[in-house]
């Protein structure tokens, strides 16, 4: 009963990204870095994927390499591809860096205090690197980056392990004001919850469906 | 979650439920175009130029690309020219990548005109996870209806998530109407 109560709450959110910030009280989290967290997942909108929604945190964390629990602390600028060489045209990446708190499943590969999320990025790597909220807990679902065949990299990877996360569904920010925020996704919110309904072992998500209409 | 503030949750939902649940979705009732989290990148015109970018080798992607953008064109007000060379005009540049782990495909628009609408985008296509032609044609089709505004939305065409066995290769009468409601 509690998921679909959550799952009703979520429909109302998805299409309302701010809404959860209308409805803050002095309890909530400052201004500023609700702010942020908006404006950040304003700049991840320009990209979508098409991939294959996993039905569980349990499924998710099945399809990962780690799941972490963390804050991000920036993001940087990763590799860069060359999309055409005269004119040169280029598809830029953000790694987004993440301090890990608590190892929730599966084993960091090098440095185990960090982890480096790649995320397509084409605008301008400053304003992401002060939208990034950093005052936020996030869950993140992550795979190594295993990719082959892809366009030469004008700009290299300044680190040597990379993730991704695994899909969309794998990257979640608790917004301080009982949303978790799939940012990726549009911003698509789970209303009513907390990063604790999104653990490796959880047999179901909170009900909202990705495949959604986006009814007003 | 308080009482009043989960009744009113409830209460306002009752009303997207019943259109959420309803058999049309009005185009008017969408949010669309605004390139924004809750609405696709409108393109800048209904003329999708496109081309092979680097490395985008692979005979069953272009395959699917060709079909993509001549669905697209059959299906809507769009029309879809294939350029031999990609320039900084050119609407759509596809590639591929191959990981397991990464997304069937995806897409991102790298530059926006003064009225934020997409000039110039990306989709890239995952050789590793397309591999046959209903699902290479229907990933094609979702990354090609993102380059026309459309977010996903709907469990009846391409923009759904995820594999399919069969079907899912054109767009429904709503994301049409979408397509269609452009300059």
């Amino acid at each position: 009963m509690r998921r679909i109560i959550l799952g009703i709450g979520s429909l109302i959110l998805i299409g309302s990204p701010i809404l959860g910030g209308c409805g803050r009280t002095g309890d909530g989290p400052d201004e500023a870095s609700a702010g942020s967290l908006v404006a950040f997942v304003e700049l991840l909108s320009p990209y979508s994927a098409d991939y294959d929604p996993a039905g569980s945190p349990q499924e998710l964390a099945e399809r990962s390499d780690v799941v972490v629990t963390g804050q991000f602390r920036d993001a940087i600028a990763g590799r860069s591809l060359v999309l055409n060489e005269d004119p040169l045209i280029e598809d830029g990446y953000a790694l987004l860096v993440l301090e890990i708190q608590k190892v929730e499943s599966g084993t960091v590969e090098g440095d185990s205090s960090t982890v480096y999320i790649e995320i397509p990025f084409a605008g301008d790597m400053r304003e992401l690197s002060e939208a990034i909220p950093k005052d936020r807990t996030v869950r993140a679902y992550l795979s190594l980056r295993n990719e082959s065949g892809s366009p030469r990299a004008s700009r290299k990877d300044p680190v040597d392990v990379v993730y991704i996360p695994t899909t969309p569904q794998g990257l979640l920010v608790d917004d301080g004001s009982g949303n978790v925020v799939q940012p990726i996704e549009h911003g698509s919110r789970f209303g009513g919850t907390n990063l604790s309904d999104f653990l490796p072992d959880d047999v179901g998500f909170p009900e909202y469906d990705p495949n959604a209409p986006h009814e007003e | 979650m308080g009482g009043l503030e989960r009744l009113a949750r409830s209460a306002a939902a009752a009303g997207i439920l019943a259109g959420a649940f309803g058999v049309v979705r009005p185009a008017a009732a969408d949010t669309f175009g605004g390139c924004n989290t809750d609405e696709g990148c409108r393109p800048d015109n209904l003329s999708h130029a496109w081309c092979y970018g680097n490395g985008f080798t692979s005979t069953a992607l272009r395959n699917a690309a060709t079909y993509a953008l001549g669905n697209l064109d059959a299906q809507t007000n769009f029309t879809q020219n294939r350029t031999t060379s990609c320039t900084t005009t050119t609407d759509v540049i596809f590639i591929q990548f191959s990981d397991s782990s990464g997304p069937r495909g995806d897409y991102s628009c790298l530059a926006f005109n003064s009225a934020n609408e997409c000039e110039q985008a990306r989709v890239r296509l995952n050789s590793a996870l397309l591999t046959d032609t209903a699902n290479r044609q229907k990933t094609a089709c979702h990354e090609v209806g993102h380059s026309g505004g459309l977010r996903h939305g709907g469990d009846t065409d391409c923009m759904r998530n995820g594999a399919i066995t069969s079907g899912f290769q054109t767009y429904d009468q709503h994301h049409i109407d979408h397509l269609n409601s452009q300059k």
